[in-house]
């Protein structure tokens, strides 16, 4: 179980703000916490209204809104983990 | 407004993107836009396939950054050959983009994956003698990656594929075999493919000579039935689009893209072969789907 903040656009934050709700729930509980500020997360019963499109969102809705920045944090963080696991091991020192 | 396509006009032919047209067009200040549901050849859009002379629908969306001072913008239109037209105000000269989409009705909003966190699509496809082929994107290393499959969990008799603890493992016959490695990242995959039924992942062999059948239908996202008890499902892929082939006659009997449903948001794909939508389906309490950015 994670708590992250979602604003007035339903944007995810890891960080409290005085516009921000506070959510506490598992749906990113398998992913690292630099790509949550890239989703945007409609809780059950709400609704957000796409400005670009008028589409009416209801939620429970999860969406990513930035594949290509979230895609390199991924293999970013990937590389780092595997080179601290080689690290630790001692190849390639 | 000067525009253009098809044999009657000057086709301003731009790059193909997903969606198979992108056409630039020139509006003067002032001018009346009407936006209109028709049919085009793609070859007359200046495709390199100038063979193609395949008829397809077309539906107008301008996207809204293309246009600043105005702040919404609404066109529909409407499938079983009903027009519906609105007509819009462009403000000042400038190019903009139409976009086609050739394969989602403009009910459904095309997204870019679609992540199945304990449900899955239920494909209606028994795969006596099936291949699919789909492309995915794996972005975690914990297992159950990239879950295609027909058997209820633990058992592993049927028809099924999914990344665990770094290889591929596929079930077949009562058992289940693996090879290769998984790793975030990107995968073309071909499942069941050819004489010699092989399985292919990013254009290697994985396995071959195995008999892949089964007599309940395939999952995409969960290998087993939708009642959650004798479920396994996947979370870490993100499937970009899922294609499934009659091996006799190599005919497509689904090619799905995943999209949400405007009316409801409710997630799913669609299905171009029999346009028809595929909502997920929990398979569990806590189910849902998580999609990637909107494409057009």
């Amino acid at each position: 179980m994670k708590t992250i903040y979602i604003d007035s656009d339903y944007m995810c934050h890891l960080e409290s703000a005085p516009d921000r709700q506070k959510i506490e729930t598992d749906i990113f509980d398998n992913m690292i916490d630099e790509v949550i500020p890239f989703y945007r997360f409609i809780p059950q019963g709400h609704e957000w209204v796409n400005p670009k499109t008028g589409v009416v969102l209801h939620g429970l809705f999860v969406q990513s809104t930035n594949d290509e920045q979230m895609n390199k944090i991924i293999v970013d963080r990937y590389m780092l983990d595997m080179q601290n696991a080689l690290d630790i091991l001692g190849v390639n020192a | 407004m000067a525009w253009g396509f098809g044999n009657s006009g000057a086709a301003s032919g731009g790059g193909f993107n997903r969606h198979d047209a992108l056409l630039r067009v020139q509006a003067l200040a002032g001018s009346l836009v009407t936006i209109t549901k028709g049919q085009y050849h793609k070859s007359d859009l200046g495709h390199e396939n100038a063979q193609d002379h395949t008829v397809y629908d077309y539906y107008f969306i301008i996207h809204q950054s293309q246009f600043d001072s105005v702040n919404s913008w609404t066109v529909t239109a409407a499938l079983n050959g009903e027009v519906s037209i609105n007509t819009i105000i462009i403000d000042s000269a400038d190019e903009y983009d139409l976009v086609f989409t050739t394969y989602l009705p403009i009910e459904y909003q095309a997204v870019s994956y679609i992540d199945l966190h304990t449900s899955a699509i239920l494909t209606g496809v028994v795969p006596t003698n099936h291949y699919s082929q789909f492309f995915i994107y794996i972005y975690n290393r914990t297992n159950g990656n990239g879950v295609i499959g027909t058997d209820r969990a633990q058992s592993h008799l049927y028809y099924s594929l999914c990344g665990y603890n770094g290889a591929w493992y596929m079930g077949y016959n009562g058992t289940e075999g693996s090879g290769g490695t998984t790793a975030i990242g990107d995968w073309e995959i071909q499942f069941n493919y050819g004489s010699s039924n092989q399985v292919i992942t990013n254009g290697t062999v994985i396995s071959s000579g195995h008999t892949f059948s089964s007599n309940v239908q395939l999952n995409i996202g969960s290998r087993g039935l939708p009642n959650g008890t004798n479920g396994f499902a996947a979370a870490g892929t993100r499937w970009k689009r899922f294609i499934i082939y009659e091996k006799s006659n190599n005919e497509k009997v689904r090619d799905f893209y995943p999209c949400y449903r405007k009316s409801d948001s409710k997630a799913g794909m669609w299905d171009k072969v029999g346009q028809t939508f595929y909502p997920y389906t929990a398979v569990d309490a806590v189910g849902y789907a998580e999609l990637g950015e909107n494409v057009y």
